[in-house]
C-alpha cells in the first residue's frame, strides 16, 4: 500500500499528496505522516518544493479533520440518540457514558492537539467524538490547526533532513509515538491501581472501626 | 420489628457488602491484569524503538559510506545516483529505464520482476561501474581508503 502511495507521490506530486493526506486525516487507515516523510525526502532531492509542501499538507489535513468532525456532528449525534432509544447500550450504563462524556469535554483540547502529530492513529476517532459531543467548532479548529502545523512540520522537516534514511527515521518516530502512548496508558492504569488500593484499605479500616464500635456498644452489664 | 425479619435484613446487608467487596476485588484484579499487559506492551515497544534506532544507524552509516546496501525500493534512479555517486545515465542505460523519477517499486512492477531482484541488479551495475572507474568512486572505506569526502547531506550533492 505504502509503495503505491509513494509511487503516486512521485508521479502526481502535490495533488497525490493532498488527496492521500486528506483521506488519512478523515480517518482512513492510511499513514499520512509516512507520506509526509517521503515528500520531505523527495523535496531534499529537488523533486518537490518544501515551501509548497507545507501549505498543501496542512490544508489537506485540516480539511480531512473537519470532514470527520462534521460527520460526527451531523450524523453521530442523531445516530447515538437513535441507538439510545433502541436501548442497544445496555452493556454501558448511562452513568458511565455520562462520566466518559464529562471526561472527554474536560480533556478534548489536549486530545485534539496531541492526536494531530503524536498519536495520529487516534485522530479520526477524536474528530468524530468531538463532533458527536458538539465540542465548540472554533476551539476544535484552533487546536486542530495548531496540532496540524506540528503534524506537517515534523515529518516534512525530518524527511528533508534525513532524506536518504527517511524510512528509518519514520520508523523511529512511529516507535517513539507507540512508546509514548503505552507509557501514558500505563501511567493512568498505575494511578487508578494505587487509588483503588488506597480506597480498599480505607474501607477495611472503616469496617474494622465499625465492628469495634459495635462490640463496645453491646449490652451494658446490669448493676446489682 | 419482627426478629425474623430483622435477621433477614441483616443477612441481606451482609450479602450486599460481600458482593460489593467481591466486585471491588474483581475490579482490582482486572486493573492488575491490564497493568501487567501494559507493562508487557511497554517492554515490546521499548525493544521496537531500540531496533528502529539501530536500523537508522545502519542505514545512515551505509549512506555516508556510499554502500550499495543503502538502496531501498522507494528510491528513484535520480536518488540512487545521488546516494551511490553514479551517473543517472549509466544507471538508466544499464537497467533500460527511461523515467528517472519512477520508484524501484514501479520499475519492478513494470518489468514484472520482484523488487529485490531489481535492487540486486542495480547493486551489481554500481559495483561494475566502480570497478571501471576506480578514480571517481566513493565506495565503503573498507574497499577504498582514498575515497572522496561526501557532503554532510549526501543526497543533495550535485553529481
Amino acid at each position: 500500500m505504502n509503495a503505491f502511495f509513494i509511487s503516486a507521490l512521485q508521479q502526481y506530486g502535490y495533488l497525490a499528496l493532498w488527496l492521500i493526506v486528506f483521506v488519512a486525516a478523515a480517518g482512513a487507515p492510511i499513514s499520512g505522516s509516512l507520506l509526509l516523510f517521503a515528500a520531505g525526502a523527495f523535496s531534499a532531492f529537488g523533486d518537490l518544493n518544501i515551501i509548497i509542501l507545507f501549505p498543501v499538507a496542512l490544508s489537506a489535513a485540516v480539511m480531512g479533520d473537519n470532514l470527520t468532525y462534521f460527520i460526527g456532528r451531523r450524523v453521530g449525534t442523531s445516530l447515538l440518540a437513535w441507538l439510545e432509544r433502541q436501548k442497544r447500550f445496555r452493556w454501558i450504563s448511562p452513568q458511565a457514558l455520562e462520566r466518559g462524556r464529562v471526561y472527554f469535554r474536560r480533556r478534548a483540547a489536549w486530545a485534539i492537539f496531541i492526536t494531530r502529530f503524536l498519536i495520529v492513529v487516534l485522530g479520526g476517532a477524536i474528530n468524530l467524538l468531538a463532533g458527536l459531543e458538539q465540542y465548540p467548532y472554533r476551539n476544535f479548529l484552533f487546536w486542530d490547526v495548531s496540532g496540524q502545523i506540528l503534524g506537517a512540520i515534523i515529518p516534512l522537516g525530518l524527511g528533508y533532513l534525513f532524506a536518504e534514511s527517511w524510512e528509518e527515521v519514520a520508523g523511529i518516530f512511529g516507535a517513539f509515538a507507540g512508546l509514548f502512548l503505552v507509557c501514558l496508558v500505563a501511567i493512568v492504569l498505575s494511578v487508578l491501581f494505587v487509588r483503588k488500593i488506597r480506597q480498599a484499605r480505607t474501607n477495611e479500616t472503616l469496617q474494622l472501626l465499625e465492628s469495634k464500635a459495635g462490640q463496645s456498644t453491646g449490652p451494658l452489664p446490669i448493676p446489682d | 420489628m419482627n426478629p425474623d425479619s430483622e435477621a433477614f435484613c441483616c443477612c441481606i446487608r451482609k450479602g450486599q457488602s460481600e458482593l460489593y467487596a467481591l466486585s471491588e476485588r474483581a475490579k482490582l484484579g482486572l486493573l492488575c491484569f491490564l497493568l501487567l499487559l501494559m507493562l508487557g506492551f511497554l517492554a515490546f515497544t521499548a525493544v521496537n524503538t531500540v531496533q528502529a534506532v539501530r536500523s537508522f544507524q545502519q542505514q545512515y552509516s551505509a549512506i555516508k559510506t556510499g554502500d550499495v546496501q543503502a538502496i531501498r525500493p522507494w528510491m528513484t534512479i535520480h536518488v540512487i545516483s545521488h546516494v551511490c555517486h553514479v551517473p543517472e545515465d549509466y544507471l538508466s542505460r544499464s537497467l533500460k529505464i527511461d523515467n528517472h523519477h519512477a520508484t524501484l517499486y514501479e520499475v519492478a512492477a513494470r518489468k514484472r520482476q520482484p523488487v529485490n531482484q531489481l535492487i540486486h541488479t542495480i547493486q551489481h551495475a554500481i559495483l561494475a561501474y566502480r570497478k571501471e572507474h576506480p578514480d571517481l568512486l566513493t565506495p565503503t572505506p573498507a574497499q577504498h581508503a582514498d575515497r572522496r569526502p561526501l557532503s554532510p547531506t549526501p543526497g543533495r550533492t550535485n553529481y
